[in-house]
């Protein structure tokens, strides 16, 4: 038998595409995520199927190394699809990134069965074609850590829109609790709210209760000082409650001064004084 | 891996996104919830500066581990108009934009280390670091 010049791994791919095709999918039945029914068999042999074409034809030329180059633009684009729609379905990311190293591990078994009888050649041909892989893998990787950073951010927008409700729990007593980030868009319309339904009400005391929020920086605590004066000139009081002993002391720290302020630790709390100052005592009933 | 992690600032969520990251990672290093604070207040401190005065920067968040000692440093970086006077905007109270102008000074006195570098019509580079005791 006529040695082969050299050692062709784009033959090798096209020739075998089939029983790649069959044992890669094999492989690949094994990962959690197929297991817990995100995806099927069938879509997942047709999705394979699919890629091993496109990358067969991006290494018909024999470059293995430059996957910028305009013949893996395909290739590039799977990836990228690839990696977007298995981070919504709720792939976790080394389910992702198997996708394309259970691939490399079939084919390396491959080229090892089919040159098993020129060491130096296959070596070569290992290492380009691992490295290959190993760039594709981490393609799939970034793109899926893209995509779940799009995820959070879109989620983190409904979480800007939940308005923030007035509500009256008592005569002239107003409770705002402020849940989530109250960064800038945010707080200039919780702002106009809070004065609005002053007015409505013709509250004179105000608990602004900030147990569900998680960070207070300048800007944020600029904000809740604006709108308590604000409200002090339409003449209703603030009362400053739940801010955690580390939002405080981060707070007096950084040098916001809150010694104008009255707080209490917890919208109990906040709650009680309000009454106090309305000389309402709350009483069990005699039965 | 290498614990390092990349916020492109572009808008206000993305000051979200950073400091979520931060105290992440503050959590996972083993900072107590009064460092988690300290270190999350900076970064939105940081990061809305950039936001606000360049429009656009990055903020990097990465675990530090020399020899004895194990932290964490954030690199916030801009290529805005830059700060024209480091030692004014260093102190409390002065501000361009009618905030409180304690964001710089108090980010400072929340961290262990605090390096600012900044050329007019450059940018500006804030690194700040934590240790963990
Ligand atoms: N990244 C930056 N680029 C340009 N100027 C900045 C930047 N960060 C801070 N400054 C300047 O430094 C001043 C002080 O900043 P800071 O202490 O955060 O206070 P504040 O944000 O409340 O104004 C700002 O008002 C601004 O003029
Ligand atoms: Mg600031």
């Amino acid at each position: 038998m006529a040695k082969k010049e050299g050692l062709n791994i784009s033959e090798l791919l096209a020739k075998k595409e089939k029983e790649i095709l069959d044992a890669w999918t094999k492989a690949q039945a094994d990962i959690t995520a197929f297991k817990k029914g995100l995806i099927t068999e069938k879509q997942l042999r047709e999705e394979s199927a699919r890629f091993l074409g496109i990358l067969v034809r991006a290494v018909a030329g024999g470059n293995l190394e430059d996957i910028t180059a305009p013949e893996y633009d395909e290739v590039n684009k799977f990836l990228a699809n690839f990696s977007v729609s298995r981070a919504s379905i709720g792939f976790s990311p080394s389910e992702t990134a198997t996708y394309i190293f259970s691939l490399k591990d079939t084919v390396l078994r491959f080229l090892q069965d089919e040159f098993g009888d020129q060491p130096a050649e296959l070596s070569k041909a290992v290492i380009g074609f691992s490295m290959l892989m190993d760039k594709l893998g981490l393609i799939t990787v970034e793109t899926y850590v893209k995509a779940r950073e799009d995820v959070i951010r879109e989620q983190q927008k409904s979480l800007l829109e939940i308005s923030t409700p007035v509500i009256q729990v008592w005569e002239e007593i107003l409770v705002l609790p402020l849940i989530g980030t109250i960064d800038s868009a945010r707080a200039k319309q919780i702002m106009e709210n809070l004065l609005e339904s002053i007015v409505a009400t013709k509250s004179s005391i105000v608990i602004m209760d900030i147990t569900g929020v998680p960070a207070v920086d300048t800007e944020v605590a600029n904000r809740l000082l604006r709108t308590m004066q604000a409200a002090k000139l339409m003449g209703a009081e603030c009362v400053l409650t739940g801010i955690s002993p580390q939002i405080s002391q981060t707070l007096v720290h950084i040098g916001v001064d809150l010694s104008g302020v009255t707080t209490r630790a917890s919208l109990r709390d906040g709650l009680a004084l309000a009454f106090r100052k309305l000389k309402l005592k709350v009483t069990k009933m005699e039965v | 891996m290498e614990k390092i992690e990349e916020v492109s600032i572009n808008n206000s969520e993305d000051i979200i996104l950073a400091r979520q990251i931060a105290r992440e990672m503050a959590k996972e290093l083993g900072f107590g919830l009064a460092d988690q604070t300290r270190i999350t207040t900076a970064v939105s401190e940081l990061s809305r500066n950039i936001y606000t005065f360049a429009g656009t920067g990055r903020v990097v968040v990465k675990a530090l581990s020399e020899s004895a000692k194990k932290g964490m440093e954030i690199i916030a970086e801009d290529r805005g108009p830059g700060i024209p006077d480091i030692e004014m905007a260093m102190q409390d109270g002065y501000s361009t934009n009618k905030g409180l102008g304690q964001g710089l000074p108090g980010t400072k006195r929340l961290m262990d280390e605090f390096e600012i570098k900044s050329e007019a019509g450059k940018g500006a580079t804030v690194t700040i670091r934590k240790w963990l005791r």
